[in-house]
């Protein structure tokens, strides 16, 4: 056992400080509401311009009287969390951090960003933090090696969210599957039913070649790509109203992480006091459009604690 | 992992190499009885295989000989051969060199087999037996790992760190194949993985390690033994075990809706091991789960922003890696018995 011991206790170093406390986040009350935050999009086009009359809300099938809040006036919460496992290291790596310092250059000034990495172990380089300059030295900090503990960075990122009015927006990138984390995927999805944060990730596409037999060979006729996210990964982002969003190359992962926040600053933020529905339990949400054309894609529902 | 340990070691008694029918091949082998892995391995890279084969055959030859001096000259250098192929095997493995991998693991095994004609029970050809099994564990290629553990199982009883390993292949495999949505190629049987844990501590009561997977297993199998078992693990067990044992409890605690005792549990993990992040996010989540979310997020913070921590600092870990950690032991003792 003495060796495992050591594998285990090499370094005993707790961080000496713990950082401040912060209040009690609140996805819903009674006093301010319900938010639920809602794309539409038709085809691959998002659909701008609509209002809160367009909308029809059911809360436990429960029709309910919505409002609209203007998406400008609310601060952003990005919460990054970036797979830093083996498979990254090198040239991935290198187009992920510029990526991600390509996202900060597009925040506007009163919002917030948090830095995450996932290995074999969560690392929370940087909390929620207005100053740019600590998330682009927590990026210079950024190194990939070890297993990928996606499952446990995902919870970590819905429990970093603060109580403020900001939207949040985790954002994970990962290249792989999950090899080493505590929690299970019902854990983490129970999490995210749990807080009002959008879950969007940013995977990198399966080259797989597609092959044909000439001339009594086997030849390679191209290359396809598959997009194909994890289940796990698809079930979060999906309860949680975002979506997966796929790279074909590295160079192509600050376009995903482009889109992603254009398309989330273009969400419509709906508000409404629930009436008619328990203040408990789990409250199943049903979103869509009452006349116009567009597909809805908002969280499934939500607990109320 | 091989080639870091192997370093790690630097073997440092360089004597006069072997003068048995030196040939390619055999300095080869000797260089890396020496310690000198790499320029073994490159050399090795440059000699075609159907050479191999032949001086491999003319060493069975010279193990087979009436000669004692001569058999067990042959039977040590086998033994090098042994370890500098199965070196090159695992360099290919990490490279997911399948091709290569397989050839040079043939060539080590092929070796061994007729190390274990002599004697299966030789302390070389279990050692190697577990290294191999504990390697192919760290790289989670459980197919491989499953079919070597039945090529290793001796009829006239398994040691019990055979048994461990063989357990740990078929949680690993239930794990990946229901948790990570992952396909490993085995199918992953707990009552197997229970029943490979109770021969070892047949064997062995006092293995501690087998004591806690089994726990392990029959909580997954809501088996409530598994809780009764996991209480034996106590403070005469190294802290690795006991944080485990704490962890493990508390996941049953929490999943039956006790709170209160699965907070306890997660808590007395952390006080075991303080920088091993599993039982803080276990604790978190719990947390998180019942409201108290500032203090979930408190727990993320002060866990996952620890600065300096090693990433391999968990148990967890290495729990979910079988044997991996045992590796380098097993290494170790197979080069000091190769050793020039």
């Amino acid at each position: 056992m003495t060796r495992l011991h050591q594998a285990c206790t090499v370094a005993i170093v707790i961080a000496g400080a713990a950082l401040p406390l912060t209040g009690q986040e609140h996805f819903r009350s009674g006093a301010i509401g319900v938010r639920v935050d809602v794309l539409v999009t038709r085809g691959q086009e998002l659909v701008r311009g609509l209002n809160a009359s367009d909308f029809e809300l059911r809360d436990e099938a429960v029709l309910q009287k919505v409002s609209e809040v203007e998406v400008e006036q609310i601060p952003l919460n990005l919460i990054l969390a970036f797979d830093t496992s083996g498979s990254v290291a090198g040239e991935r790596l290198r187009s992920l951090i510029q990526a991600g310092q390509s996202l900060l250059d597009r925040l506007r000034p009163d919002d917030r960003v948090a830095l995450l990495s996932f290995s074999t172990r969560v690392r929370l380089l940087a909390p929620l933090t207005a100053s740019r300059q600590q998330i682009h030295e927590a990026f210079a900090t950024l190194a990939a090696q070890g297993a990928t503990s996606l499952r446990d960075a995902a919870f970590a990122a819905l429990a970093l969210r603060e109580t403020d009015p900001g939207r949040t927006l985790v954002l994970i990138f990962t290249d792989g599957t999950d090899t080493a984390s505590w929690l299970r995927a019902p854990d983490v999805i129970d999490a995210a039913k749990r807080t009002d944060s959008v879950v969007y990730a940013v995977g990198l596409a399966d080259l797989r070649p597609v092959l044909s037999i000439s001339g009594g060979k086997v030849v390679q006729r191209s290359v396809m790509t598959v997009q194909e996210p994890g289940k796990f990964i698809e079930h979060l982002t999906a309860e949680t109203g975002g979506r997966v969003l796929f790279a074909n190359s590295n160079r192509d992962i600050r376009a995903a992480f482009t889109e992603t926040l254009a398309e989330f600053r273009n969400r419509y933020v709906l508000s409404y006091t629930p009436t008619g529905v328990s203040t408990t339990g789990w409250h199943r949400l049903d979103v869509k459009l009452k006349t116009k054309a567009g597909k809805v894609t908002a969280r499934r529902g939500y607990f109320a604690d | 992992m091989f080639r870091a340990v192997v370093i790690g070691l630097a073997l440092c008694h360089v004597t006069t190499a072997s003068s048995q029918d030196a040939n390619p091949y055999i300095e080869v082998i000797d260089l890396y009885r020496q310690g000198l892995e790499e320029a073994a391995l490159k050399r090795l890279a440059g000699l075609r295989s159907d050479e191999i084969a032949g001086w491999r055959d003319a060493l069975f030859a010279a193990m087979a000989s009436k000669s004692r001096a001569e058999s067990e000259r042959a039977a040590a250098t086998m033994r090098g051969a042994v370890m500098l192929h199965t070196a090159r095997a695992f360099w290919a493995f990490e490279r997911n060199n399948n091709g290569e991998f397989r050839f040079h693991l043939t060539f080590a095994q092929a070796y061994v087999d007729k190390l274990a004609a002599l004697d299966r029970r030789a302390p070389f050809v279990r050692t190697w037996r577990l290294l191999v099994l504990a390697l192919l564990q760290e790289g989670r290629s459980l197919v491989a790992a499953d079919q070597f553990a039945r090529r290793a199982h001796d009829p006239g009883g398994d040691s019990p760190e055979l048994l461990l390993a063989l357990g740990a292949t078929e949680e690993m495999a239930w794990w990946i194949r229901r948790e990570e949505d992952g396909d490993p190629g085995v199918r992953g049987d707990l009552k197997d993985a229970e029943r490979h844990y109770r021969q070892a501590l047949i064997v062995d009561p006092t293995f501690t390690e087998a004591r806690v997977r089994l726990g392990r297993v029959l909580t997954l199998r809501e088996d409530a033994e598994g809780m009764k078992i996991l209480g034996q693990i106590d403070q005469s067990a190294d802290a690795p075990y006991q944080y485990l044992a704490r962890l493990f409890e508390g996941d049953v605690l929490e999943k039956h809706g006790d709170n209160a005792q699965a907070e306890r549990q997660y808590s007395a993990a952390i006080t075991l091991l303080p920088t091993a992040q599993a039982a803080h996010v276990a604790l978190a989540h719990l947390r998180h789960a019942r409201g108290a979310r500032s203090e979930a997020a408190q727990d993320i913070r002060s866990s996952a922003g620890a600065r300096d921590v090693p990433d391999t600092s968990d148990p967890w870990f290495w729990y979910g890696r079988g044997t991996a950690w045992r590796g380098p032991g097993y290494l170790e003792q197979l080069l000091i018995m190769i050793r020039l």
